[in-house]
């Protein structure tokens, strides 16, 4: 088998993961201008959502997808409505509170569940592209995560409601003298953020064992896309998105897993150093 | 009873008071003219009508209800629109987008008879529909701004320095359509710098120094000398009681 094959069949199925990874990231900052600290906590509840609802009505994990991110969107309206829209003027108090949401998100799964991992992987065997073997799930995963992505951007650009969302990107006075409601519409993109990596959770779990804290391993990866692909930038994040799972897998069998993640933050310091708005240059600094 | 009062109205941004205890009426049907220098609080004085900058004091009154303290989209569903400086578009989204947004609220159906309105309005903007704001000449950003204004059937129409950065060829094409709006029953508050196009068809015109308003009248005395507006433009004259 060859194994440059591998490399890349293997990069292509873990890019649409990463994509979704980061797109709830991505649009929350594009809206609010909020950085999501506690991006990585809401990965987590999403696949801890699909561990205790996996317990509880023992459906599939993939069936459970679409749940983990309606209750992981529920808990990012409450965190915005009850917090967050209060502290508009005040990026740092906006940070803390973001973490210390994402400390107290850890801490109460490791009270509920312990730090064993847990398992809800789903087998569906083994099967071939181009040669390379893969497991099923990871491609169901892989198909999951399209359609999540897929379904997203069309909202966004296809729709009246999407279309507001992405004004108040481009000029929120603009649409306030419009006559719409753009408190309404950022409640909308932080839920909705929140719900896509509460989903993307849901997607993760399905073929990887998680802890409470396996949330700041998915945050790295969702905070390196953003920042390759460029702030706010949806496009350059998907080809972003493959660059990382690139560089990972490559790393990982060329050279060292131990060295994964250095050349990831080496990856994005370049980035930040010759391209601040990203590969595509469309981010913002 | 006036469409539009401001009573007493004191805004500004942090330590800065840019408009001072100003009080302006506007006639429905008519359009009044706001000239002045640079910073003489002109646009402050527009936001803080549409609510884009919190009032200090005072009120402002649309249509016998006092909106003072209401957030922008809700005095613009009650029929204010305003055309920012610069046009401020939304780049990402096509023309034609840009003006549905405008018509948030409305049904589809309604939403095509304002495009409509608008197209008929300005011509130009038909073919490039579909166009992406972010690659529109000047001339066109500000067709698409004023239209995206009118889209929601406005009452009252805030305009800010329509002439800036543009080729005076572009801004005659601006202006006809102004007459246009008046007929259509939208009242018109215009800020800008070239006195000579405001004193050419507002019916009412102040000239606001260091936020305050020197003169207000019909102006007809300058439409043959508009260097006669210097003075009150420099601040050395006033025609408001209890100043100067």
């Amino acid at each position: 088998m060859d194994v440059l094959t591998q490399v890349l069949v293997s990069s292509v199925l873990l890019a649409a993961v990463y994509y979704i990874l980061s797109l709830g990231l991505n649009i929350i900052f594009g809206v609010l201008d909020i950085v999501n600290f506690a991006h990585g906590a809401m990965i987590i509840l999403g696949a801890y959502a699909t561990y205790y609802l996996n317990a509880l009505t023992g459906w599939n994990p993939f069936v459970l997808v679409i749940f983990d991110g309606i209750i992981v969107a529920g808990i990012g309206a409450i965190l915005y409505l009850g917090y967050l829209r209060f502290t508009t003027n005040s990026p740092l108090v906006r940070m803390f509170a973001l973490i210390g949401f994402s400390s107290v998100v850890v801490a109460a799964l490791l009270v509920l569940s312990g730090s064993t991992f847990r398992d809800v992987t789903v087998d569906y065997g083994l099967t071939e592209i181009f040669g390379v073997t893969v497991r099923v799930s990871q491609i169901v995963a892989f198909f999951f995560a399209i359609v999540l992505g897929a379904i997203t951007l069309l909202a966004l650009n296809y729709t009246k409601v999407g279309k507001a969302v992405n004004a108040v990107t481009d000029d929120r006075v603009s649409v306030q003298l419009s006559g719409i409601n753009d408190r309404n519409l950022s409640l909308l993109a932080f839920s909705v953020g929140a719900g896509l990596a509460g989903a993307s959770g849901g997607v993760i779990s399905s073929y990887i064992a998680f802890i409470p804290e396996s949330g700041l391993t998915f945050a790295i990866v969702a905070f390196s896309v953003v920042i390759i692909g460029g702030l706010g930038d949806l496009k350059g994040g998907a080809i972003a998105a493959l660059i990382v799972a690139l560089l990972q897998t490559a790393v990982n069998v060329y050279v060292s897993s131990a060295l994964v993640n250095t050349a990831l933050f080496l990856t994005v310091l370049l980035v930040l150093l010759f391209r601040p708005r990203g590969i595509l240059g469309k981010g913002r600094v | 009873m006036p469409l539009l009062t401001c009573d007493s109205l004191t805004a500004g941004y942090g330590d800065l008071i840019a408009v001072r205890d100003l009080s302006l009426s506007l006639e429905e049907g008519s359009l009044f003219g706001l000239v002045g220098p640079n910073g003489a609080g002109k646009s402050t004085l527009l936001k803080a009508i549409t609510g884009v900058v919190p009032l200090r004091s005072g009120t402002v009154t649309f249509e016998g209800e006092s909106v003072g303290s209401m957030p922008p989209e809700a005095r613009a569903r009650r029929g204010m629109a305003m055309v920012q400086e610069g046009r401020r578009l939304w780049p990402t989204l096509n023309v034609r987008d840009n003006l549905m947004l405008g018509a948030y609220h409305q049904k589809r159906k309604d939403q095509k008879i304002r495009e409509e309105e608008v197209l008929e309005l300005f011509p130009a903007l038909r073919p490039i529909l579909k166009r992406s704001a972010s690659v529109l000449s000047g001339g066109e950003q500000q067709m698409v701004a004023v239209g995206r204004a009118l889209m929601a059937q406005p009452k009252v129409l805030l305009i800010d320095e329509p002439s800036l950065g543009l080729a005076p060829i572009i801004v005659d094409e601006i202006y006809a359509s102004l007459p246009m709006l008046l007929k259509r029953g939208v009242s018109i508050i215009l800020v800008e710098q070239e006195v000579r196009r405001v004193l050419e068809i507002a019916s009412r015109l102040a000239v606001l120094h260091e936020g305050e308003i020197v003169y207000e009248g019909d102006g007809q005395q300058f439409k043959d000398d508009p260097e006669a507006l210097t003075e009150y433009y420099l601040g050395k004259k006033s025609n408001q009681e209890g100043e100067q």
